[in-house]
């Protein structure tokens, strides 16, 4: 369970990137995290992450609030998917999902027998393990973003956080990841990724958390709150329409 | 198939100390003055093992007192440089990069330029170029804490900057040194030579790098993580800044010690990582022992070059350079077309 109490970040004293925001993110559910560019998404999951200092209000993950916990406790109640899956270096595939372990040896221990095949294990819930060999640099990019995800589950964290998981992606690599994001809150993980296309809530019927462009935050079901009048349009703008459809609904854009 | 991480496998092993003791026993053999395999087996053998065959004084000076001790060293100082440099260039992400990144080499230069300044020799050189290897590098580490900013690309334009002040410096005690003797002596320092090493160096030099090496060789699974920069790190649950301190540390004392000990070696640092990367691939588990036997069986060669090639000696950085450089086009003629702007 993630709480936010009443938290405010400002870099300058001027302009807060936001201020008292308060919402609990429930355990065992997918959270899409909703808003236009420079809204505080990326903010928000720094605080998260324990990589910003500067907020106020506390936030608690499991309980334990986040600014306490030094780094390797942090990497075991959260693992984290960074936005650009870039890699320079070409560790094997399969390695670097093992880097996942870390938080779970001892300052100079490294990744055991048992540790591999728990390696090898979240390489087969991606659906990796024909690449597992290969190296990081020879793959492409949707294969190194699933191979980051098994890094996170390697973390065996009840709670993974993917900043933008989809951004770079195809649109079938980009069904891929959200099935297996579906599939990963099946199995009581606790997810909570952000993205700049509504659909993908939809798409796996997750909760959402969207940011309006007067920096308010509502954490609610996806498909009803979507479909309130004025929700989109106070996030995106006038421009975005809600459809309905035999199955469900879906966002496009409203051009005319 | 689940395959753990590939290791570097005991055969390997087995012909590296085999080929060490192959080139080790080469070295102390091959010179300008003619000494027979056998009188070299017998001379070692009398200062191993305190036997006492008969050997003239000549012969068993130059294999035990000049040749032995300089290849001893340069197995440590080979193995040392090109561990540092694969250590500079994981935890810097970027593998152009040489141990003398953050300005070991030019305060070590500074150091051993001020003591022959002041008209120190010997032991005192080593000592004062040593200290000021690491004071440089302390430099470069604490300009980043003022700047209020962590980064790898801060930690590595304070480098620049404290390099080119101690170059500098270095400059100015060249231009105002008293006597040509001591300009001459400047610059033979500089430009590296095992020479004058003797046993008593490779004694007191050992645990240095005995303790670094074995420091890094320890840590080189949290090198893998480091080399994924601070976030990563991080949410991995590795303390970036207390490691990568540790891990600088560590690879700096080994090439400021090399760099008392011979002057600077060129390209060392740089070039045996490269190689051992088409050995073995970047997982520093594997990279980072693989560079240390490199380096060992690699500076013997070079240097027994240097001191037999022609009647005076070459200084040790020009014949590294020039073959390091010629060996790296090679390694980029087959690797090529794999650069990339990431490299």
């Amino acid at each position: 369970m993630i709480i936010f109490d009443q938290v405010s970040v400002a870099y300058t004293l001027s302009s807060p990137v936001f201020k008292n925001w308060s919402f609990t993110i429930p355990d065992n559910s997918i959270t899409t995290i909703l808003g236009a560019n420079g809204s505080g998404k990326t903010t928000l999951l720094k605080c998260l992450t324990n990589q910003l200092h500067i907020y106020e209000g506390s936030i608690t993950i499991n309980g334990e609030r986040v600014s306490l916990l030094n780094s390797k406790e942090l990497a075991k109640l959260i693992a984290y998917v960074p936005q650009n899956c870039i890699s320079s270096i070409d560790y094997r595939v399969l390695d670097f999902i093992a880097f996942g372990r870390t938080p779970h040896l001892r300052l100079l221990e490294t990744p055991s027998e048992k540790d591999y095949r728990f390696a090898f294990d979240c390489a087969e819930e991606c659906g990796i393990t024909h690449i597992s060999e290969k190296s990081m640099t020879a793959i492409s990019g949707g294969e190194r973003q699933l191979a980051y995800i098994a890094r996170a589950l390697a973390q065996e964290t009840s709670t993974i956080i993917m900043d933008e998981p989809m951004s770079a992606l195809d649109f079938g690599n980009q069904s891929v990841i959200l099935k297996i994001i579906a599939d990963l809150a099946n199995r009581g993980k606790t997810i909570v990724f952000t993205s700049h296309n509504p659909n993908h809530a939809l798409a796996i019927s997750s909760n959402v958390l969207v940011i309006d462009q007067e920096k308010n935050v509502i954490w609610g079901d996806a498909s009803h709150l979507l479909k309130q009048d004025g929700v989109l349009a106070k996030v995106f703008g006038s421009k975005i329409l809600y459809q309905n459809s035999k199955n469900g609904g879906y966002i496009t854009f409203n051009l005319l | 198939m689940i395959n753990r991480q590939k290791k570097i496998s005991l055969l390997t092993l087995f012909t590296f100390l085999f080929a060490l003791l192959v080139i080790g026993f080469g070295c102390c053999t091959i010179g300008r003055y003619q000494v027979p395999v056998r009188n070299v087996v017998l001379s070692l053998s009398n200062y191993i093992m305190g036997s006492k065959f008969d050997i003239a004084g000549k012969e068993y000076s130059s294999v035990i007192l000049i040749r032995l001790p300089r290849t001893l060293m340069a197995i440590l100082v080979g193995s040392s440089l090109s561990l540092a440099g694969s250590v500079y260039q994981s935890v810097f992400n970027n593998k152009l990069v040489s141990p003398d990144l953050l300005g070991v080499t030019g305060g070590s230069c500074v150091g051993a330029a001020l003591a022959i300044l002041f008209g120190a020799s010997g032991m005192i050189v080593m000592m004062s170029s040593f200290v000021f290897g690491l004071i440089a590098v302390c430099i470069a580490l604490f300009l980043p804490v003022l700047m209020r900013n962590g980064s790898n690309l801060s930690l590595v334009l304070a480098g620049i900057i404290v390099s080119a002040v101690f170059n500098s410096c270095l400059g100015l005690i060249k231009y105002t040194v008293d006597s040509l003797e001591k300009l001459e002596a400047i610059t033979f320092w500089i430009m590296g030579s095992l020479a004058s090493v003797t046993m008593r160096d490779v004694a007191l030099a050992f645990p240095f790098f005995m303790i670094s090496t074995v420091v890094l060789l320890l840590l080189r699974f949290r090198i893998n993580i480091i080399s994924l920069g601070k976030t990563e790190a991080n949410l991995l649950g590795v303390r970036f800044q207390t490691t990568r301190i540790i891990v600088i540390a560590c690879a700096t004392v080994l090439t400021a010690c090399s760099t008392a000990i011979c002057g600077t070696v060129s390209w060392i640092g740089l070039i045996v990582p490269h190689i051992a990367r088409l050995i073995v691939d970047s997982d520093n588990r594997n990279l980072i022992p693989m560079s240390a036997m490199l380096g060992a069986v690699i500076l013997p060669i070079i240097d027994t070059l240097c001191r037999t090639l022609t009647i005076s000696e070459i200084p040790i950085s020009i014949v590294s350079a020039a073959l390091g450089a010629v060996i790296f086009y090679v390694i980029l003629l087959q690797k090529g077309r794999l650069l990339n702007d990431n490299i």
